[in-house]
């Protein structure tokens, strides 16, 4: 055996393991810091790992970029190349949607206004607006055991961390996890450490998603058993997370997916994510536009300190005809179907 | 006897580059859990094929750089890279480099022992529980390594030694 190692190779291998050892050490520390900070409290977290790995992320940004370029060219050039016909009927049927949607959005502007008037009246909290963005998925690490995305707007775009993220259909895809200057990563709702909080459409009875790891199926946890929960039902988001936008779709109830174990005081529900994980590759950043103020206990606390501070709270909000769910403010005057007008 | 050298500078980088980027492809599908570690098996090609330049210092990087990409424990893989190439190194010693089927034996051993390792290092952050489907990339890389070390092969020439 000496022999062999020294026909070979007479310097490097004596190195070699000395390497080893070292490196082998230092990942395990690295490890351990960043297992110690995964669990510890976040106050007492250090910054040294979540920088490292931000520079690793960065690094890596233009590998990213450069596998989505096939991909991205193979889109365009399919596009480039598309049937001038399907073109037509694609944007023909494009623009009905427009059409529709925008009355849609103006029967919901009227409703929102209402609504506003209303609540306002009622003195609840005003309602928080979002407004979006889209991002591109540029790297899928799914085979990893966990379900994470890689999108290409970073805090240069003005992500944050435990950002939500929505995809197809405003369903809930996930949330931001780390961000670099030009990346994010996202969690994806079916990650086998992530839970959203949900609410049962037609009960209101609230409860727990869990991941699976699996793109098509999500647990629901701590759903009594003596509830009617049935195949087909939906679940939205509750929003009791402060995270997640309330009543947002989260997922359906699968054929079969109620199962009730005897002597069990929950039942075993699975259901199906609205979103297509694995077809998704634009996705929207969401930002709420209007936080809601600090007073937490409102409807509480406003009865009691008599007619002093009611006016002051409702006089910020009292006037507000330009609302929160757009940014462009003037819309309110100008009718928005605008565009559509002409071609329609 | 033959020695082989990198075709060009920074031609064992640029593979391992490439390997990230295939470990980290934008698709998903049924066969997604057949595919195996392509880093792993690049550095198993390397290690077989310039073992006299196989360097620790590269397969760490590389392992820092995928659990980033892969929001993993910080070390993760880079460890388990490490003992890749470490554990490629020292048993190709043993075997000669022309028998197909011992490269096999290698590749199974050393592809279990990452997989062991990423396994437990998992464990940690409760991430386990997949079942028989963990392996399935064991039985990729098999299957798949013929190929990758013929495609790998474009990336070094044969140098006669004097």
């Amino acid at each position: 055996m000496e022999a062999t190692i020294n026909d070979i190779d007479h310097h490097s291998t004596p190195g070699l393991s000395f390497q080893f050892v070292v490196f082998s050490l230092i990942a395990l520390t690295l490890m351990a810091f960043d297992y110690f900070d995964r669990t510890s409290a976040p106050e007492q977290r250090s910054n040294i790992i979540p920088a490292v790995r931000t520079g690793f992320n960065m690094v890596s940004y233009p590998l990213q970029v450069m596998v989505d370029a096939p991909f991205k060219m193979y889109d365009y050039t399919t596009a480039f190349f598309a049937d001038h016909t399907l073109m037509l009927a694609e944007n023909e049927k494009l623009r009905k949607q427009l059409l529709r949607y925008s009355v849609k959005y103006r029967d919901m502007q009227i409703l929102e206004q209402q609504n506003e008037r209303l609540r306002a009246l009622m003195k609840a909290e005003k309602r928080p607006g979002y407004t979006f963005t889209m991002a591109e998925i540029l790297s899928a690490a799914e085979n990893r055991g966990r379900q994470v995305v890689t999108l290409n707007k970073g805090t240069r775009d003005g992500v944050f961390e435990k950002q939500v993220v929505v995809g197809q259909g405003g369903n809930i895809f996930g949330q931001v996890i780390e961000v670099t200057p030009f990346s994010s990563n996202v969690l994806l709702l079916t990650d086998r450490l992530h839970t959203i909080p949900v609410r049962h459409q037609r009960t209101g009875m609230k409860a727990l998603a869990n991941g699976t790891g699996k793109p098509t199926i999500l647990d629901l946890k701590s759903v009594e058993a003596t509830t009617d929960v049935r195949e087909g039902d939906l679940f939205v988001s509750s929003g009791l997370d402060k995270l997640f936008p309330p009543d947002f779709p989260v997922a359906r109830v699968l054929p079969d997916g109620v199962q009730y174990v005897p002597g069990s005081q929950f039942a075993n529900i699975r259901a199906e994510p609205l979103l297509n994980f694995d077809d998704t590759r634009e996705v929207l950043l969401l930002w709420r536009v209007e936080p809601i103020p600090q007073q937490m206990p409102a409807a509480v606390a406003i009865p009691q300190p008599s007619a002093n501070v009611q006016p002051g709270l409702q006089a910020v909000p009292e006037r507000e005809e330009t609302r929160t769910p757009e940014t462009t403010t003037p819309a309110t005057n100008t009718p928005p179907q605008e565009p559509v007008g002409n071609d329609g | 006897m033959t020695d082989n050298i990198p075709r060009f500078t920074g031609a064992v980088w640029l593979s391992l580059l490439i390997s990230v980027g295939l470990n980290n492809l934008p698709l998903s599908g049924p066969w997604e859990i057949w595919l195996p570690d392509w880093v792993v098996l690049a550095l198993v090609h390397w290690a077989l094929v310039i073992r006299q330049k196989t360097s620790l210092f590269m397969a760490f990087v590389i392992g820092l750089m995928t659990d980033a990409m892969s929001s993993s424990l910080m070390g993760q893989h880079a460890f388990s890279y490490v003992m890749v190439a470490y554990f490629s190194v020292r048993l190709g010693l043993r075997m000669s480099p022309e028998a197909y089927l011992q490269q096999f034996a290698l590749l199974f051993i050393v592809v279990g022992i990452f997989m062991l390792a990423n396994l437990w290092i998992r464990s940690l952050t409760s991430y386990t529980g997949q079942g028989f489907n963990y392996w399935a990339p064991l039985v990729g890389s098999l299957v798949l390594w013929p190929f990758y070390h013929w495609f790998l092969g474009f990336f070094h020439s044969p140098r006669k030694l004097s």
